[in-house]
C-alpha cells in the first residue's frame, strides 16, 4: 500500500509538471511507451510517446553501427560492408567518417564531437551493402532465409503488394533492425515505396525495394542514434 | 538607409547554423557568394619546426663565445645568398640519430627556387604543449573568437563551395575553432584516408548490385519524409541539435554525390585485384596520372596522399582551405635505406634534434614544392594560376630550446615558445625575413607591423601573425579588432 501510494503520487507529479506540448501526439498523458493508444475510431494506432527535455541522443559510432547492423541483419560483422570488396568500412575506409577513433597513425584518441558532412554518406554505404548481402541471400535460398524470404515474388515482381506476406516482411526487418513492430502508417508507406519502384518499369522491381526498405530502416534516426 | 554589414549577414547565419556543417545551404549572402576563393594550405610542422635550423640558420662564426653550447652550424653547412635574405641549411649524415640510416638534405634547391614568395615572419609563442600549441598556431591564441585560420578563410571564400575546409591533420592541427558565430559550413571536414576517402562522397556508386539512383532516392525520400518524421523516437527526441545537424548533413550529402567527387577526388588507377575500380563501376581522377607522378609513394606516405588530396580539392573547387600534417609514426624503407618520417616528427628533436629537424623540413619543403608546381600549372581564371591565388602556411607548435651540449653535433632539445613561421604565397611579402635572430642566443625578435623593420625590442604575438595571414588572404576580418599587418601583405 505504501509503494501504491508513493507511485501515484510520483506520477500526478510527472503530470502536472509536464506541458502540454510535451505529451504525445494524441494529447494523452499515457507514459508507458508500450502502450498503443488508439485513435480515430481504433482504425490507427501508434504508440504513444513522451517529448524529452534533454534531447540527449548520440551518433552510434562505427563499430556499433557495424554490430548492429550485423545483428539485425544476421550477417558476420566482417560480412557488413567492404569497399571494393576488400578494405573494411567500419575499421578502415569510414572509420573517422563513422565516429571512430585512429590513435597509432591519426593521433585520434578521440572521436569527433560531432558527425561530419559525409557521414551519413557513409552510413548508407555500409547500410546499403549489408542489405544487398542479406537481401542477394534470402532470395537465393529462401529456406535459410531471415528477412526477405517469403516475399510472394512472380517475374521480379511483388505480386501482390497487399498480400500478408509482405506485412509480415516488413515486421521482421522492423523487429530485428529496430527491436519494435512496425506501426500500420509504416508499413503503408513500405508498400507505397514499392508501388512507386513497380512504377518506373525497370526490371528486378521486388528485389530492390527489399534492399531498398532494409536501407531506409537501418538509415533511420532511429536505428543510427540512440 | 541601413544595411546589414557583412560581418552582421556572417553572424545570422551562425547562428542559424552554429554546431554543424550545412553544405551550400544558405550561403550566398552578400559578398560572400561575389568574392572570387583565395585558398589556403596549411601545412603543420608537427612537434616544432624549428626556423634556426632552416631560413634563419647561424653560422658558428657568427655565434661569438657561446658558439659550441649554441644550436649553430659549421659555416660551411649554411647557405647564403646574394639576392635574398633567407638561409639554407644542407646536411649530409650517417644516422639521424639512433637509427642508422643515411640521409642528406637541400634546402638551398627550395629558396632559390621559392625565395620570390617566400616569407619568414618571426614570433614567440604562449604554449610548449603540442597540443595546445598547435591549436594557437591556427588560432592566433583566440584572436578572433577561437576561429581558425582555415575556418576564417572557409567562411569567407567557402560560401559556394562543396567542402569549403577539409582538415587531414591530427591532435591540435585537427581541433575545431570555438567561435559559434562561424557558419556552419565553415567547419573542417575531418579526413583519415585522404586516398580512399573519395568513397564516402557517395552513397551508392562502387557498390556492386545496387537499385539504381532513382529508386534509391524514393527510399530516401520515404526515410526523411515519412519514417524519420513520423517515428516515435524522432518526435520524442524532436529538438535535438545532432538529430538536427544529421538532417541537414544528409540533405547536402546528395549535393556531394551530384558533383561526382567521388571520380574527382579519387588518385587510384585501376588495379585489378587490389584496386578493381573498373569492377565496381569507379573510375579515377582525371588527373589521377599526374598526381601519381608527383607523388610517387602515395600508398605507402600518408604525407603524400594529403597533398594529392589538397591539391585535388583546391583544383576541383572544392575547398578553400585545407590541411596536412606529418604523423608521429616512422616512415621508413629498408632497401635501400630511408628515412621518411621519423618517430615524432619535428618532435624526434628530443633525441636527436639536428637530424630530426634537417629530416623533417626536407620533407614538408619537399611536398610544398610539389604542390606549388601543380598549383602553378592550373589557371584560375583569364590567365592567373590557382598558385597566384594560395598560400601554403608552415604551421609549427613551437620552437625548441637554442642550446646544446659543448660542441655536440647529436642533442637533444625541449620546446621552447621562441620560433616563428614561414609562409609561401604569392599573397604576401615575399624574399623578406620580418624580424630577426639575434645570432648568439638563437632567440628570434620582431618586427614594426607597418614597416617591417627590425625591433631588437618586441617580439611578435600569435594574433598578430594570425591577423597578418588572414590579411595577406584578403578575408575581412571587421568586427574581429585584429591588428593591421601591414608589413607581411605584398605591396
Amino acid at each position: 500500500m505504501f509503494r501504491k501510494t508513493h507511485a501515484l503520487l510520483l506520477l500526478t507529479t510527472l503530470c502536472f509538471g509536464c506541458p502540454s506540448s510535451e505529451l504525445g501526439s494524441d494529447g494523452e498523458s499515457s507514459r508507458d511507451a508500450g502502450v498503443d493508444a488508439t485513435r480515430d475510431g481504433g482504425s490507427t494506432t501508434e504508440p504513444a510517446f513522451l517529448a524529452s527535455e534533454k534531447k540527449s541522443v548520440r551518433f552510434k559510432r562505427n563499430r556499433r553501427l557495424q554490430n548492429d547492423f550485423a545483428e539485425a541483419l544476421a550477417l558476420e560483422p566482417s560480412e557488413v560492408c567492404e569497399e571494393l570488396g576488400t578494405y573494411s568500412c567500419a575499421d578502415a575506409i569510414h572509420r573517422i567518417t563513422l565516429g571512430g577513433v585512429e590513435a597509432y597513425i591519426q593521433g585520434l584518441n578521440e572521436p569527433l564531437p560531432f558527425t561530419s558532412v559525409t557521414s551519413p554518406l557513409a552510413a548508407e554505404r555500409m547500410a546499403l551493402h549489408a542489405c544487398r548481402e542479406r537481401v542477394t541471400r534470402d532470395f537465393e535460398s529462401t529456406e535459410d532465409a531471415r528477412i526477405f524470404g517469403a516475399l510472394p515474388i512472380a517475374n521480379g515482381n511483388l505480386s501482390d503488394v497487399e498480400d500478408e506476406r509482405v506485412a509480415a516482411t516488413i515486421q521482421r526487418l522492423y523487429q530485428r533492425a529496430l527491436l519494435r513492430n512496425p506501426t500500420p502508417s509504416e508499413v503503408d508507406h513500405h508498400r507505397q515505396l514499392y508501388r512507386d519502384i513497380e512504377a518506373d518499369g525497370q526490371p528486378n522491381a521486388a528485389r530492390d525495394w527489399a534492399v531498398l526498405s532494409c536501407h531506409a530502416v537501418l538509415t533511420s534516426m532511429e536505428s543510427l542514434f540512440y | 538607409m541601413n544595411q546589414l554589414n557583412r560581418r552582421q549577414l556572417l553572424k545570422g547565419i551562425g547562428a542559424a547554423s552554429i554546431g554543424g556543417a550545412s553544405l551550400l545551404t544558405g550561403r550566398t549572402v552578400g559578398a560572400q557568394a561575389a568574392k572570387k576563393p583565395k585558398f589556403l594550405i596549411v601545412i603543420a610542422g608537427a612537434g616544432g619546426a624549428s626556423l634556426i635550423d632552416s631560413f634563419l640558420a647561424i653560422r658558428a662564426s657568427e655565434a661569438g663565445a657561446g658558439a659550441a653550447e649554441l644550436n649553430c652550424f659549421a659555416d660551411a653547412e649554411v647557405e647564403s645568398f646574394t639576392d635574398s635574405p633567407f638561409r639554407a641549411v644542407n646536411l649530409r649524415r650517417n644516422a639521424v640519430g639512433a637509427i642508422p640510416i643515411p640521409y642528406r638534405t637541400d634546402q638551398s634547391s627550395f629558396v632559390r627556387k621559392h625565395k620570390d614568395d617566400l616569407m619568414v615572419v618571426t614570433q614567440t609563442g604562449t604554449s610548449v604543449n603540442h597540443t595546445v600549441a598547435q591549436k594557437r598556431s591556427l588560432t592566433g591564441n583566440d584572436a578572433w573568437n577561437g576561429r581558425t585560420l582555415q575556418e576564417a578563410v572557409a567562411a569567407e571564400y567557402g560560401g559556394a563551395l562543396a567542402l569549403p575546409n577539409v582538415n587531414m591533420a591530427a591532435g591540435g592541427y585537427l581541433e575545431p575553432g570555438v567561435d559559434r558565430e562561424l557558419p556552419g559550413f565553415a567547419v573542417g571536414e575531418p579526413v583519415a584516408r585522404p586516398d580512399f576517402w573519395p568513397l564516402s562522397l557517395d552513397g551508392s556508386r562502387g557498390l556492386k548490385g545496387m537499385p539504381s539512383d532513382a529508386r534509391l532516392e524514393l527510399a530516401r525520400r520515404m526515410r526523411n519524409e515519412k519514417l524519420d518524421v513520423e517515428s516515435t523516437f524522432a518526435r520524442t527526441f524532436d529538438g535535438s541539435e545532432r538529430l538536427a545537424r544529421w538532417r541537414r548533413q544528409r540533405g547536402d550529402a546528395s549535393k556531394l554525390e551530384m558533383q561526382d567527387l567521388i571520380t574527382k577526388l579519387n588518385p587510384y588507377p585501376n588495379v585489378p585485384g587490389s584496386i578493381p575500380l573498373e569492377e565496381y563501376g569507379l573510375s579515377e581522377s582525371p588527373d589521377g596520372a599526374a598526381l601519381r607522378a608527383a607523388f610517387p609513394r602515395f600508398t605507402e606516405d600518408p604525407l603524400e596522399a594529403q597533398a594529392m588530396l589538397a591539391f585535388l580539392l583546391i583544383k576541383n573547387r572544392v575547398s578553400a582551405a585545407v590541411t596536412i600534417s606529418p604523423s608521429f609514426n616512422v616512415l621508413l624503407n629498408t632497401s635501400p635505406p630511408s628515412l621518411t618520417n621519423p618517430p615524432l616528427a619535428f618532435d624526434f628533436s628530443h633525441q636527436s634534434h639536428r637530424d630530426a629537424q634537417a629530416v623533417m623540413w626536407q620533407r614538408i619543403l619537399g611536398i610544398a614544392d610539389r604542390l606549388v608546381e601543380l598549383l602553378k600549372a592550373e589557371e584560375f581564371e583569364a590567365g592567373e594560376s590557382l598558385w597566384d591565388r594560395s598560400m601554403i602556411y608552415f604551421a609549427s607548435d613551437f620552437g625548441r630550446t637554442k642550446r646544446r651540449p659543448t660542441n655536440s653535433e647529436t642533442f637533444g632539445t625541449s620546446h621552447n615558445l621562441n620560433n616563428g613561421y614561414a609562409i609561401l604565397s604569392p599573397l604576401v611579402n615575399g624574399n623578406t625575413v620580418l624580424g630577426g635572430v639575434d645570432p648568439t642566443t638563437g632567440l628570434t625578435y620582431g618586427f614594426d607591423p607597418q614597416t617591417g623593420a627590425p625591433d631588437t625590442g618586441r617580439n611578435m604575438t600569435e594574433k598578430e601573425i594570425y591577423s597578418g595571414i588572414l590579411h595577406a588572404l584578403d578575408v575581412d576580418t571587421s568586427g574581429a579588432n585584429l591588428p593591421d599587418m601591414r608589413a607581411m601583405r605584398r605591396s
